[in-house]
């Protein structure tokens, strides 16, 4: 239970760091998909970052939301969408960052990350680490959903010869 | 792709001047590496600098305008954004930021050193600087005015 922004936000740092590798990797290490029977499950690199930077991005869009509200509706959005649909929403996800030129991706995956931290130092605590369900949610959607993928990650960054 | 973050658990949890800031060459301690140690590269980089965002760059600094009215100002070390009353006295309560003389809702962030903690909330503020005042461009039939 966090309940300093500082202390939420340094852990944040320290579970993404290992994430930061994949900006290092060529676009076709990226592209090269890991073996379906492995901890990597099929996913490429690219797709990785489509699914951790996707959700990092919703997690800013609250964040944006609860810096000037007391309510995310996108939050409430998200919350209604993953019920109807379930890994649909990850599908859509997956599509939509297929699409994206590669500089956009790494892009995103450079710059999300910082954005989402400033935008929380601007969130009043009582709107996310001091409210149950958003301390849930926001330590849910990042460091304890970095630490899930993290084999994901370690078997793109084996087979790219990077770990 | 499988996996999702997980959904949120309802139960789980039950408790409740300008340019007077020259950029060194080289930072001053390793905190800063990697990051550009002036705030008009750090903003190049990594902002959202397209239509309808203005720069105007002059020998005190760099100011970023939308509709001709100023959201933004960076120089050296320095970095002034326009947050609103309510997230400016939230960004007040962050490290080496002050009120900027700029007017209600400026704030300035003055860090010795551009480290990690300061290119986040640059980065961040930018961008919410430059959706407010997007947002003050819209009409209410959701057009811009110009």
């Amino acid at each position: 239970m966090y309940t300093a922004a500082l202390e939420f936000l340094e852990d944040e740092r320290d579970a993404w760091r290992p994430y930061e590798a994949l900006a290092g990797l060529t676009d076709a290490q990226l592209e090269r998909p890991t073996p379906a029977d492995g901890p990597g499950m099929g996913w490429s690199g690219r797709e990785l970052i489509a699914h951790m930077v996707g959700w990092m991005e919703h997690v800013l869009d609250v964040a944006r939301e609860l810096a000037v509200g007391d309510r995310s509706g996108s939050r409430q959005r998200a919350v209604a969408d993953w019920a109807a649909r379930g890994d649909g929403v990850n599908d859509e996800l997956r599509v939509a960052w297929a699409a994206l030129p590669m500089a956009d991706v790494r892009h995103r995956l450079t710059t999300v990350p910082g954005e989402l931290r400033g935008t929380l130092t601007v969130v009043p605590e009582s709107r996310w680490l001091k409210e149950a369900t958003m301390h849930a949610f926001f330590v849910g959607d990042t460091i304890e959903h970095y630490e899930d993928h993290l084999p994901v990650l370690q078997t793109v960054l084996s087979q790219a010869g990077a770990a | 792709m499988t996996h999702a973050p997980p959904p949120d658990d309802e139960d789980e949890l039950d408790e409740d001047g300008e340019g007077d800031d020259l950029a060194p060459e080289t930072p001053p301690h390793e905190d800063g590496q990697g990051i550009p140690q002036d705030m008009v590269q750090l903003l190049e980089e990594t902002a959202d600098l397209a239509d309808p965002v203005e720069v105007t760059t002059g020998p005190v600094g760099s100011t970023y305008l939308v509709g001709g009215r100023p959201f933004a100002w960076a120089s050296g070390l320095v970095f002034e954004a326009q947050l609103g009353p309510d997230i400016a006295s939230a960004a007040l309560r962050t490290p080496d930021v002050t009120s900027s003389t700029r007017g209600p809702g400026w704030v300035r962030l003055g860090p010795e050193v551009i480290e990690d903690h300061a290119a986040d909330r640059v980065v961040a503020w930018f961008e919410m600087a430059r959706r407010i005042a997007v947002g003050r461009t819209v009409t209410p039939d959701g057009s811009r005015r110009h």
